[in-house]
C-alpha cells in the first residue's frame, strides 16, 4: 500500500459525490472532536478563568487599580490559555483517536479497501478530518474563551461586587483586531498541524494489530511537542511584532 | 463476438515484499472465468492489477475496450480502478459504517445512479436479510460480511470482477446461492478471475486456470489440476500460500 502519496495536498474533493461523502465525513468527526469535547471544555474554561480573574484581581487590588482586568484577560485567557488548553483537549481526546482510528482502519484493510474502489483516501479520510479538526479547535477557542469569560467574572467577584458588564466592556475595549488574527492563525494553524500529524502516524503502521498502541502514543507525545512549539513560536513572532506591553 | 476485457502481457512486480517473478500473459474476454490456484499468488496479482504495488518495467495491462493502460497516476489510477470489482477474502469492509452504507459508499463516491436501490437489490441477491443492513460489519457474522464485499463488488458495475476465494466462509446452501450470483454475473458478460483452492469450483466455472510456475493460462483444467494434486502428495505441499493481505 502506497502512502507516499500523502504528502500531496489534493485533500479537497471534486465532484458531486466526492463532496456529499466529504462533507457527511467531516459533520461526524466535528461532532466528535467539538461538541462532545464540549463538557469537558466548559470546566476547563471556567476554572482557568477563575483563577486568572482571581490572582489578576489580588494582584491589582495590592498595587490600588482593577481597570486592567480585561487587559490581562486578553494577554493570558485569550492569547495563550484557550489556544493551548483547546489544543490539549484536542490532542487527549480526538488525536488520539483519529490516530488509533486509522491505524486499525489501515490494519483492517479497509485502506487498501477504498483504494481498491478507486475512492481517494486522502479525500475520503484525511481531508474532512484535517478540515474538521482545523474548524472544531477554533470553535473550541472561542467556546474557550466564552466560559473563561464567566469564570473570569465569577472569580473578580470574589472580592467584592464586579458587575459582568464592565468585565465585558473592558474585554471589548482592549480585544483588538490583531489579536483576533493572531488566535484564529494559532488555533487553526495548532488544529491543522495535529490533525495531519497525527493522521500521518496512524497510517504509518505497518500491519499488525500490535502497533496499534504504539501509533497512538507516538501520536500523543509528537502531537504534544508539535503543538507546545507551536505555541512558542507563534507567540514569539506575535509579540516580536507588537512589542510586549502588560 | 465478445470483445476484450483485460490484457496482461509480461507482468511482474511486488506488493508488500510479496513479488511475482514469473511473467504473467493473459487475455480475458468478456464473460470469461479465469482461475487461480494460488491464493498468495491471486491476491499480489489482484492488487498489480488494481495499481497497488509496483509492475515490472516491461510489463503492460491494459483494458482494450475502454483503451485504458495501467499507469501509477492517481488521476488515472481513479478512472482505472472503477473497472474492476474486487471483493477481498474477509477484509476490506469500512467498520464504521453500515453493512447498507458500506455497499453504497463506492456508488455514491463516484456519483453513480441509485446507489442504495442497487445496492439492495444486490444484497437480496446474495439473500442478505433486511434486518442486517442498518447493522455495523462487526456485529454481524463472516457469511454476511463476505457477502457484503461481494455485493459492493459490482456497485460500479466493473467488467472485470477480482474475487479472493469467494467460497470461503459460505456453508453449502450460501454456495449455492453464489454459484447462481456467479451464473448472473457471466451471463451480463462480465470477466472472472478468483482464486479458489477448491477443485469443485474451479471446474465449475473456469475456462482457463493460471499456472502458477510457468505463468500461462491453461485451459485444460483437469489435468492441471490432476498434476498439482499429484505434486503436492509427493511433495506435501498446500496449495495456499501467505497471503499478502
Amino acid at each position: 500500500m502506497k502512502v507516499a502519496a500523502f504528502e500531496r495536498f489534493t485533500f479537497l474533493p471534486k465532484d458531486r459525490g466526492q463532496r456529499e461523502e466529504f462533507f457527511r465525513v467531516f459533520l461526524k468527526q466535528v461532532y466528535f472532536t467539538y461538541f462532545q469535547a464540549m463538557p469537558l471544555l466548559s470546566i476547563m474554561a471556567l476554572f482557568a478563568g477563575l483563577m486568572v480573574a482571581a490572582q489578576v484581581k489580588l494582584g491589582l487590588s495590592l498595587m490600588g487599580g482593577s481597570s486592567k482586568l480585561g487587559h490581562f484577560l486578553i494577554v493570558i485567557l485569550f492569547r495563550e490559555l484557550a489556544p493551548f488548553l483547546s489544543g490539549l483537549v484536542l490532542i487527549t481526546r480526538s488525536a488520539t483517536a483519529c490516530a488509533s482510528e486509522l491505524a486499525t482502519m489501515k490494519v483492517q484493510g479497509e485502506v487498501e479497501a477504498l483504494e481498491a474502489m478507486g475512492i481517494d483516501f486522502r479525500q475520503y479520510i484525511l481531508g474532512p478530518r484535517i478540515l474538521a479538526g482545523t474548524v472544531s479547535i477554533v470553535c473550541m477557542g472561542i467556546y474557550f474563551v466564552l466560559i473563561g469569560l464567566l469564570g473570569a467574572w465569577t472569580g473578580a467577584n470574589f472580592f467584592g461586587h464586579y458587575p459582568f458588564s464592565e468585565l465585558i466592556s473592558q474585554f471589548a475595549t482592549e480585544l483588538e483586531p490583531l489579536d483576533i488574527v493572531f488566535f484564529l492563525t494559532k488555533t487553526a494553524t495548532i488544529g491543522l498541524v495535529v490533525f495531519r500529524l497525527a493522521s500521518k502516524i496512524g497510517l504509518s503502521l505497518n500491519r499488525a494489530p500490535f502497533e496499534v498502541p504504539i501509533v497512538t502514543n507516538r501520536a500523543v507525545v509528537e502531537c504534544l511537542f508539535a503543538s507546545l512549539g507551536l505555541q512558542l513560536f507563534l507567540s514569539l513572532v506575535f509579540y516580536l511584532l507588537i512589542g510586549v506591553s502588560v | 463476438m465478445n470483445s476484450m476485457a483485460l490484457s496482461i502481457k509480461n507482468l511482474t512486480g511486488s506488493i508488500n515484499h510479496h513479488t511475482i517473478e514469473q511473467e504473467i500473459n493473459l487475455d480475458l474476454y468478456q464473460g470469461q472465468v479465469l482461475a487461480i490456484t494460488n491464493e498468495s499468488l491471486g491476491a499480489c496479482l489482484f492488487r498489480l492489477i488494481l495499481g497497488m504495488g509496483d509492475i515490472g518495467r516491461d510489463s503492460s495491462v491494459e483494458i482494450p475496450h475502454a483503451n485504458l493502460h495501467l499507469l501509477h497516476h492517481n488521476e488515472v489510477l481513479q478512472k482505472w480502478r472503477p473497472y474492476f470489482g474486487f471483493a477481498s477474502r474477509e477484509k476490506g469492509l469500512l467498520s464504521n459504517l453500515t453493512i447498507l452504507d458500506n455497499v453504497c459508499l463506492p456508488a455514491s463516491y463516484h456519483s453513480a445512479a441509485n446507489p442504495v436501490e442497487n445496492a439492495k437489490k444486490f444484497l437480496a441477491e446474495l439473500e442478505v436479510d433486511q434486518q442486517f443492513l442498518s447493522m455495523r460489519p462487526d456485529f454481524v457474522d463472516e457469511s454476511i460480511r463476505k457477502r457484503t464485499l461481494l455485493a459492493r463488488a459490482l456497485m460500479l458495475n466493473p467488467s472485470v470482477l477480482l474475487l479472493e476465494s469467494p467460497a470461503t466462509f459460505l456453508n453449502w446452501e450460501l454456495q449455492d446461492i453464489l454459484e447462481r450470483w456467479i451464473e448472473a454475473r457471466l451471463a451480463q458478460k462480465v470477466s472472472l478471475i478468483f482464486t479458489s483452492p477448491s477443485a469443485a469450483i474451479i471446474t465449475r466455472f473456469a475456462n482457463f486456470v493460471l499456472d502458477e510456475k510457468t505463468g500461462i493460462l491453461q485451459d485444460d483444467i483437469a489435468s492441471y489440476l490432476k498434476q498439482r494434486m499429484h505434486y503436492q502428495d509427493k511433495n506435501t505441499l498446500t496449495p495456499q500460500g501467505d497471503c499478502p493481505k
